[in-house]
C-alpha cells in the first residue's frame, strides 16, 4: 500500500503538473513577501479566483478542443453573443436563473456547432476558420446592437448576498472543471477525444465518427464559453459587448501552461486549474505590487511565449525519445 | 484560339480578374460616385499598405505557417520611428539624415521581431500560429509600455510625403508596393530560398531529408516577413501621420483573407504574387465600395469573415 503510494508520488514528480505546482508555490511565496502578507489572505485569494472564474470556466472548453488537436479562437465572440442574447431574454421575457443559463448555453452550443461544421467540411486549419467566425459572430452582434450596454437586470438576477456573489462563481467553476475531468477521464467520449488528438486518421479507421465528435467538441467549447459569460454577467451585473473579446490569449495561456499539448492528444484538468491560478496570480500580483496596467500585456506575453516554448520543447523531446 | 482562352479562364488569376470586373461594374451601378477620379486615387493610396502587409503574410503561409504578429510589429516599428523623429527633429523643421535613421531603425526592429518569431518556431518547435499569436501579445505589450496608450504624431514633411506624396503622377505608396511585389517575385523565382519554401510547404519532412537546413530557412522566412512588415509600417505610419499601439488591428483578418483569396493555401505549398496582387485590388475595391455605400463598419467586419470562409471553401474544393 505504502509502496504504491510512493510510486505514484514518484511518477507525479516527473510530470509537467508537478513543476507547475512548484512554480505556483514559488509565486505565492514571492507575492506574499513583496505584499507583506496581503496577498495570502483568504479574502484576496477568493476575490482573485472569482475575478478569473469566467475565463476559468471557458478554459475547460478550450482544454477539450486543444486535446482533440483543434483550436477555437472564436470562443470569446461566442461568449459575448450568448451573453447578449441571455441579457435580452431576461430583460424582455424574464424567467429565472436557470432559464438564463439555459438560454446562454443554447446560443453557445448553436454557434459551436457552426464552427464544427465549417472545420469539418472546409479542411482548412481550425484557427483560420475560427478567426473568421469570430469576426462574423462579433461583427453581426455589434452591427445589430450598435455596441449598446445592457443593465438593470431583474431582481432575481441582481439581488445577491455577499456569500452568493463569491460562492456561485466558484461553485460553477468547480463543477465545470469536475465535469470536464470526469468526461475526459472516465467516459467513452473522453477516450475518443484523446484518440482524435493523438492521430485523427487512426481514430477514423477505428470507426470513430469524426463529424459527430467535432460537433460535440466545438459545442462543448461554446457551452462553456456561454456559461462563463453568464457567470461574468452575474458578477459585474452588466453586459458590455467589448468586455470579453480580446481575452482569448489569456485563456489559451492557462490551458497551455497547464501542460496541454499544442498538437493534441495530451492535457489534464488539474494542469489547467494550476495554469488558471498562475495566470490569475500574475494579474492579481501586478495590481497588488502597484505595477501600471500598461505592463500587463507585456508580462502576459512573456509568460505565454515561455509556456508555449516549454510545452513544445517537452513534447518534441518526448517524441524523439520514443523514436530511439 | 478559343480553347486557349477557355484554358486561361480556368486558371485562378483569370477567375480573380473576372471577379474584379463584376465587382467594379456592380458597385458602379449601385453608387455612381465610384468611378470618379477621387475614389480611384484613394484606392491607390490605401491599397499599398494592405498589399505590403499581405506580402509579409505570404511566405510564412507558403511554408504552411502564418505571421499573426505583423500588425503589432508594424505598430512597434511605427512608434519607434515616430519617437526618433519627434525627439530629434524640432516641429516644423526637417532633417533628412534623422528621417533615414528612423526608417532604418523601423525596418531593423521588424526584422528582429521576425527573427524572434523564427527562433520560437524553428528551435522550440512551437506551431507558427501560436508562436506569432503570443508574439503579437508581447509586442503589443511593449507598444503599450512605450506609449502608455498615447498617440505620437508630428512628423517632418520629408517623412509625411512617403504616405501622401506623388512622383510622376503616381502615388509614392503605390510605387513602394510595386517594388515590394517585384522584390518578392525575385525572392521566390531567383533565390534558392524561393524553391525551398514551396518544397517545405508541400512536405516538411521530405525537405529536411533532402539536405535543406530547414531551421535556417524558417529563420530567413520570418526575417523576410519582418522586412515587409517594416516597409508596410513606414507607409502606414506616414499615411496615418501618427503612431499608436492599437492601429490597423482590423487589417490582420483582411491580410489573411487576401492571401487565401489570392490562391495561397493555408496548408502551405502554393501561391503566386500575381494572384495576391489581384486579390489585394479586389479587397480594396470591395472595401471602398462598402464605404461609399455607407455600410456599417461592424457589418463590414462580419462580411470579411464570411468572404474568408467562402475563399477557404473554394480553396478546399480546388485541392480536392
Amino acid at each position: 500500500m505504502l509502496s504504491t503510494m510512493q510510486n505514484k508520488m514518484k511518477s507525479f514528480s516527473r510530470t509537467h503538473e508537478f513543476y507547475l505546482l512548484l512554480i505556483n508555490i514559488l509565486f505565492i511565496i514571492i507575492l506574499s513577501i513583496f505584499t507583506k502578507g496581503s496577498f495570502l489572505t483568504f479574502e484576496n485569494f477568493a476575490d482573485m479566483l472569482v475575478g478569473y472564474a469566467p475565463l476559468g470556466i471557458m478554459s475547460a472548453g478550450v482544454l477539450v478542443v486543444l486535446i482533440s488537436g483543434g483550436i477555437d479562437i472564436s470562443f470569446t465572440a461566442v461568449a459575448t453573443v450568448a451573453q447578449y442574447i441571455m441579457a435580452l431574454f431576461i430583460l424582455n421575457i424574464g424567467g429565472n436563473i436557470f432559464t438564463a443559463f439555459a438560454v446562454a448555453a443554447a446560443a453557445g452550443i448553436v454557434l459551436g456547432c457552426i464552427n464544427a461544421v465549417l472545420v469539418h467540411y472546409l479542411k482548412a486549419p481550425a484557427i483560420i476558420i475560427t478567426i473568421a467566425t469570430m469576426n462574423v459572430f462579433y461583427g453581426i452582434l455589434m452591427w445589430l446592437s450598435s455596441g449598446k450596454w445592457l443593465y438593470n437586470f431583474p431582481k432575481w438576477f441582481s439581488d445577491k448576498t455577499p456569500f452568493a456573489s463569491t460562492a456561485v462563481p466558484l461553485a460553477i467553476l468547480f463543477f465545470a472543471m469536475l465535469i470536464t475531468g470526469i468526461m475526459l477521464r472516465y467516459t467513452n467520449t473522453g477516450r475518443k477525444i484523446f484518440a482524435i488528438g493523438g492521430n485523427m486518421e487512426a481514430a477514423k479507421r477505428t470507426g470513430i465518427n469524426i463529424l459527430k465528435m467535432q460537433l460535440f467538441i466545438y459545442a462543448y467549447v461554446g457551452f462553456m464559453a456561454a456559461i462563463g459569460a453568464t457567470v461574468q454577467t452575474y458578477i459585474v451585473q452588466n453586459v458590455a459587448p467589448n468586455s470579453l473579446i480580446g481575452n482569448e490569449m489569456q485563456v489559451l495561456a492557462m490551458v497551455v501552461l497547464g501542460g496541454t499539448s499544442l498538437v493534441g492528444g495530451k492535457g489534464t484538468v488539474h494542469g489547467t486549474v494550476l495554469g488558471l491560478i498562475l495566470v490569475a496570480m500574475i494579474g492579481n500580483g501586478l495590481v497588488l505590487l502597484g505595477v501600471s496596467s500598461y505592463w500587463y500585456n507585456f508580462f502576459m506575453g512573456i509568460v505565454i511565449l515561455l509556456s508555449f516554448c516549454f510545452t513544445a520543447l517537452r513534447t518534441s523531446k518526448k517524441a524523439k525519445g520514443g523514436q530511439l | 484560339m478559343k480553347s486557349r482562352v477557355f484554358q486561361k479562364l480556368q486558371t485562378e488569376n483569370a477567375f480573380l480578374l473576372l471577379m474584379l470586373l463584376i465587382l467594379v461594374v456592380t458597385i458602379s451601378f449601385m453608387q455612381s460616385d465610384f468611378l470618379k477620379l477621387g475614389t480611384l486615387q484613394s484606392i491607390a493610396f490605401q491599397l499599398p499598405e494592405l498589399g505590403l502587409l499581405t506580402l509579409s503574410m505570404m511566405i510564412p503561409m507558403v511554408t504552411g505557417g502564418i505571421n499573426l504578429s505583423c500588425i503589432a510589429s508594424a505598430n512597434l516599428s511605427g512608434i519607434l520611428m515616430a519617437i526618433i523623429m519627434t525627439t530629434f527633429i524640432a516641429e516644423g523643421q526637417d532633417n533628412f539624415a534623422i528621417v533615414l535613421i528612423a526608417i532604418v531603425t523601423g525596418i531593423l526592429v521588424s526584422v528582429f521581431v521576425g527573427l524572434a518569431n523564427g527562433v520560437v518556431i524553428a528551435y522550440f518547435k512551437v506551431p507558427a500560429i501560436l508562436a506569432t499569436l503570443g508574439m503579437q501579445m508581447l509586442i503589443n505589450g511593449v507598444c503599450l509600455v512605450i506609449t502608455k496608450g498615447r498617440i505620437i504624431s508630428g512628423y517632418p514633411d520629408s517623412f509625411s510625403s512617403i504616405g501622401s506624396g506623388s512622383t510622376a503622377g503616381l502615388p509614392v505608396p503605390l510605387i513602394i508596393f510595386t517594388i515590394g511585389a517585384l522584390l518578392m517575385v525575385f525572392i521566390i523565382k531567383k533565390m534558392p530560398i524561393g524553391s525551398q519554401i514551396y518544397m517545405y510547404g508541400s512536405n516538411a519532412t521530405a525537405t529536411e531529408f533532402s539536405g535543406v537546413n530547414t531551421k535556417a530557412m524558417i529563420l530567413k522566412v520570418y526575417a523576410i516577413s519582418g522586412f515587409f512588415v517594416g516597409i508596410a509600417s513606414i507607409v502606414l505610419t506616414s499615411r496615418f501621420n501618427s503612431a499608436s499601439a492599437g492601429y490597423a488591428e482590423s487589417y490582420l483578418l483582411i491580410a489573411v483573407l487576401i492571401a487565401v483569396l489570392g490562391g495561397i493555401s493555408p496548408n502551405g505549398g502554393t501561391g503566386k504574387v500575381s494572384g495576391l496582387v489581384l486579390s489585394v485590388v479586389i479587397l480594396q475595391v470591395v472595401s471602398s465600395g462598402l464605404n461609399l455605400l455607407r455600410i456599417s463598419q461592424h457589418l463590414t467586419t462580419a462580411l470579411w469573415g464570411i468572404i474568408l470562409i467562402l475563399a477557404v471553401a473554394v480553396c478546399a474544393r480546388r485541392n480536392n
